[in-house]
């Protein structure tokens, strides 16, 4: 078994973007209307450095995949697109 | 100039888990994740029976350049970041002094500079012995504390606090380490408690990074450096991401920061930098010349850095 990181999935990344929707309701602890993924994590969601770390424990969770987070930037945690482009990109799997 | 002749740092014996920590501390099991698995931190020193002064003697007994000059002492500074440590009258610095022989010196405490104030206290004894222009003459600066309120166990969503401590003999002629450069800003703004204001987290975590970065780059400009001249940062240990951060904003290795105690001790309020320089003698990873530079931040907020020469 041979731990690799994938390169950026459109389908995985799709699935981030969904899960994101479904867990920032979760993290929030409040009712969150569907965002477009230009939307600001920090500044217009309200996340902050903790609660953005805690939604990506919930990603893992919820995708069963590991995410490498030795890498991980405070521009990818901007919005929903460039964190889902992180998370897509940075997605561990086992093969 | 400013020199740090000697360092010594004590810490505990016993290790707590932080998942021990989650029930006072109110952590969820999230949160403690969270803590391991990004901020690097696993377990802190405690000792449960011991006292501020056991603590502090901890330090000082590692500090075998003081044996037989403690006559040379002129100033004992304690660096507190939580400004109250025990009930008046209860003194416990005036009693370290008495108890190793320093009563002749001028003891007292400095805060104001939170979990900054470690590079304050060698800053000021600095300043005290060059004023004094005294030949030989010596300051020791401790710091340390007890973990004995909530505010003193956590930085919401960055920190857990362990009890190390440090000592140093400060000299303001000596060789080794010498003090090229100091950088401090305080910003009043974030002062206010984190635990209740979530406006304030927020604000604070945004532009922590920023302000901690324009220290440490003031410091190395002052000191007439370039960042890749220093061959090691020496933190503080609130946590790893926050430095893995600000590597990357400022260029510099991660690897020539000396995180070894964040997962071993968590945050030792002002004594983190010290700690720190003792790991990095200890694996001798400083040769003679090698400039570093000490970064260290406070809630309140204050930001410093300082760069030595070896």
């Amino acid at each position: 078994m041979e731990q690799t990181t994938v390169e950026p999935d459109t389908e995985l990344r799709q699935r981030v973007v969904d899960s994101i929707g479904t867990l920032l309701p979760k993290v929030l602890k409040r009712e969150v209307p569907a965002m477009p993924e230009t939307t600001r994590l920090f500044d217009e969601l309200g996340l902050s450095s903790a609660s953005t770390l805690e939604l990506l424990l919930e990603l893992e969770e919820d995708l069963e995949i590991q995410i490498d987070v030795e890498e991980i930037d405070q521009n990818d945690l901007a919005s929903i697109g460039t964190l889902a482009d992180f998370v897509s990109a940075h997605a561990i799997t086992d093969e | 100039m400013t020199a740090l002749d000697a360092v010594a740092a004590y810490l505990p014996s016993v290790r707590v888990p932080i998942e021990d920590l989650a029930d006072r501390l109110d952590l969820n099991e999230r949160q403690i994740k969270v803590f391991r698995r990004f901020h690097g931190l696993s377990e802190v020193c405690r000792d449960p029976d011991g006292t501020l002064l056991d603590l502090l003697y901890g330090a000082v007994n590692g500090l075998a350049e003081l044996r037989g000059q403690e006559h040379r002492v002129r100033y004992v500074l304690y660096a507190r970041g939580m400004p109250v440590a025990v009930p008046y009258p209860l003194n416990p610095l005036h009693e370290l002094c008495r108890t190793l022989g320093l009563g002749h010196a001028i003891a007292f405490t400095v805060t104001h500079h939170a979990c900054a104030t470690g590079l304050l206290a060698v800053d000021i004894a600095g300043r005290l012995l060059t004023t004094d222009g005294e030949p030989g003459a010596l300051a020791l600066v401790l710091a340390g504390e007890k973990t004995f309120t909530r505010d003193a166990e956590l930085v919401p969503e960055t920190s857990v606090f362990g009890e190390g401590a440090s000592a140093c003999l400060v000299s303001a002629d000596g060789q080794r380490d010498r003090l090229l450069s100091y950088v401090s800003r305080i910003r009043g703004d974030f002062d206010g408690r984190l635990v209740e204001d979530a406006e304030l987290l927020a604000r604070f975590q945004k532009e922590y990074q920023e302000a901690l970065a324009e220290v440490i780059l003031g410091a190395v400009d002052r000191a007439g450096l370039r960042l890749e001249d220093l061959k090691l940062i020496l933190p503080h240990n609130v946590n790893v991401v926050s430095w893995r951060r600000m590597c990357k904003r400022i260029g510099f290795p991660l690897d020539r920061v000396v995180l070894d105690n964040v997962p071993v001790t968590g945050h030792n309020f002002a004594a983190d930098p010290f700690i720190n320089y003792n790991t990095a003698v200890e694996r001798d990873l400083l040769r003679e010349g090698d400039t570093y530079l000490v970064a260290a931040a406070g809630l309140g907020a204050i930001f410093s850095a300082m760069v030595f020469q070896h």
